[in-house]
């Protein structure tokens, strides 16, 4: 049932005005929208995609692939390992790799509504993975090398100079870089007793075995494909910052 | 057709009562998710998560969206109870538009602190809280409804004309945004090979993340009728969605099939939030003629059950 006024006078001229303003931007709006999200279209192509990302970003962003979460078809894996100085003893030591995404996804088993922060590391993983896809061959085997004296600054030099029409890719790599430094500088920090001076992360992928092996294979018997990076120095975060993993990670 | 359309949008407020559930629904929506990440606030949107900083700065968030980057330690908590006071405040339906508008403020704020735990629930989420601020979303099923029957009318500050038009408008962009997300998703999913050939809902359940029943439900998973029965269904629904709505017999049978999807896959794919929100936006499209019928039903239910006792 609607509310209605039934006594309500006609809009004047003046208000029918305003109304039809109002309806043509939010027709205005929603065709927006709808070209965002429609395939490529000649006319999607006059308006110009740039155009309408300028509309659109940020707040009415969206895509069928964050819509529709049942694109998922891969497990993704982020493991870190650290150098670790024992001031008190004066040595340094290497600690094993701890597997962050499988520790967050024994937190997520049958789990109906679970907390958001269990899946970050895999996000973390799935932009890694990305990164490296859009770098060619010799770009993936520049950042295996060790970055713990030199500026990361070097390694965009590199990246850049051993193929420079992948100026976006580069770019890209470079934020998730420093991204998974801190982040597993941070949680390194939070599982070891004494100062973290160096990380090494890698990320894995395997991807789901077809529906037609089901009888003979499962995704759990599948390798993961590794990207493997060289030791970054190690980032050391804020007080507060650093108690926030620390209260995380040791519980 | 022009006056017909302008008596549409000025005369009468459409939907009220479908507008109120889903108000409840994303007011508690917010509040619940707050409470469900209570115990990792800090870690996941607060001072820990410092990391995120660059994708953070690439984002053209708006500044006035900062709250919860500036905020640490006691002003933080403050701000994400705040937070979970005004979900539950749009919820009940006190102050409603008020409480809509800074519940939006606030859940952005925190949204945009950390890219890292954002869901495609997240983008739904914000475009139709943004609209359902320019409803009267607080008129049905609200303790403002009650306080104004008890207080009488007051004179409103808008002209009803006005307020009618933003009302109305602002729910067909709310029923544009689901159409468009379930036909578009179906257009998206008819390119896809796994989609055409049934076994689509196969993929996500054997991964780790996506498929929290694994360990019990494997066997379910592996069965061929039970993967095809639900890839079809879910593309049949989606793509004829708005042809369904427009036939009422078709209508309540597009909304049980597809709160039954979202409800499945909220379960089965440990995204029960996602879902959530899907299903309050669905339900603006019951009518308000049902919603009525469906308070009458639980009235007497309740008075056969006082008389009981």
């Amino acid at each position: 049932m609607s509310v209605t006024s039934t006594d309500m006078p006609a809009p004047r001229p003046w208000q029918r005005r305003i109304v039809v303003a109002l309806a043509v931007l939010a027709v205005g709006h929603s065709v927006v929208l709808a070209f965002w999200l429609s395939p490529q279209s000649p006319v999607r192509q006059v308006i110009g995609g740039r155009a309408l990302a300028t509309y659109v970003n940020p707040y009415f962003e969206q895509s069928w692939s964050g819509l529709a979460p049942n694109a998922q078809f891969v497990d993704e894996s982020f493991l870190v390992r650290a150098q670790v100085r024992d001031d008190d003893a004066g040595k340094n030591r290497v600690t094993a790799w701890v597997d962050i995404t499988a520790a967050e996804n024994d937190a997520l088993r049958h789990d109906l509504d679970p907390a958001r922060t269990h899946l970050m590391a895999r996000k973390l993983a799935t932009n890694l993975n990305g990164a490296m896809f859009g770098l060619n061959a010799k770009q993936r085997a520049l950042v295996r090398e060790t970055y713990t004296k030199d500026p990361t600054t070097l390694l965009r030099g590199r990246l850049l100079a051993a193929g420079a029409d992948r100026r976006a890719a580069v770019e890209t790599y470079m934020t998730y870089d420093l991204m998974a430094t801190r982040f597993a500088s941070m949680y390194a920090q939070a599982r070891v007793e004494g100062r973290v001076i160096a990380v090494q992360y890698r990320v894995g992928r395997r991807t789901v075995p077809p529906v037609s092996e089901v009888a003979t294979s499962s995704l759990r018997d599948k390798d993961f494909r590794w990207f493997t990076f060289g030791y970054r120095l190690g980032y050391r975060a804020s007080f507060e910052a650093q108690s926030a993993f620390d209260d995380y990670v040791k519980d | 057709m022009i006056a017909l359309a302008m008596g549409w949008l000025t005369r009468e407020k459409h939907s009220t009562y479908g507008l109120a559930v889903t108000r409840m629904i994303l007011g508690f929506i917010v509040a619940s998710q707050l409470l469900v990440n209570w115990f990792d606030r800090h870690y996941t949107w607060g001072d820990g998560a410092v990391w995120t900083q660059p994708v953070r700065d690439a984002k053209s968030w708006p500044s006035f969206l900062g709250l919860f980057e500036q905020l640490g330690g006691v002003a933080f908590d403050l701000a994400y109870l705040g937070t979970i006071v005004f979900g539950v405040l749009l919820m009940i339906g006190y102050r409603t538009r008020g409480s809509a508008l800074v519940t939006l403020f606030l859940w952005m704020s925190l949204y945009v602190s950390s890219p890292f735990v954002g869901s495609g629930g997240d983008a739904v989420l914000r475009m139709v809280l943004l609209y359902l601020c320019f409803t009267d979303s607080g008129r049905r099923w609200s303790v403002d409804a009650r306080l104004g029957k008890r207080r009488g009318e007051i004179r409103p500050l808008v002209p009803e004309w006005a307020s009618s038009t933003l009302h109305n408008l602002a729910t067909v962009l709310i029923i544009h945004q689901v159409v468009m997300v379930y036909v578009g998703s179906a257009f998206w999913k008819l390119q896809s090979a796994v989609w055409k050939d049934g076994t689509a809902v196969y993929y996500p359940l054997q991964t780790d993340a996506y498929s929290p029943w694994h360990d019990l439900l494997q066997p379910v998973y592996a069965f061929g009728p039970v993967i095809s029965g639900a890839t079809y269904t879910a593309i049949v629904v989606q793509l004829f969605f708005p042809l369904l709505l427009l036939y009422r017999p078709s209508r309540f049978v597009a909304l049980i099939l597809i709160t039954g999807m979202h409800l499945g896959i909220g379960i089965f794919m440990g995204i029960l939030y996602f879902s959530l929100v899907m299903i309050a936006v669905d339900m603006i499209l019951v009518s308000d003629r049902s919603w009525l019928r469906a308070e009458a039903w639980v009235r007497s239910r309740r008075r056969v059950t006082v008389d009981t006792l």
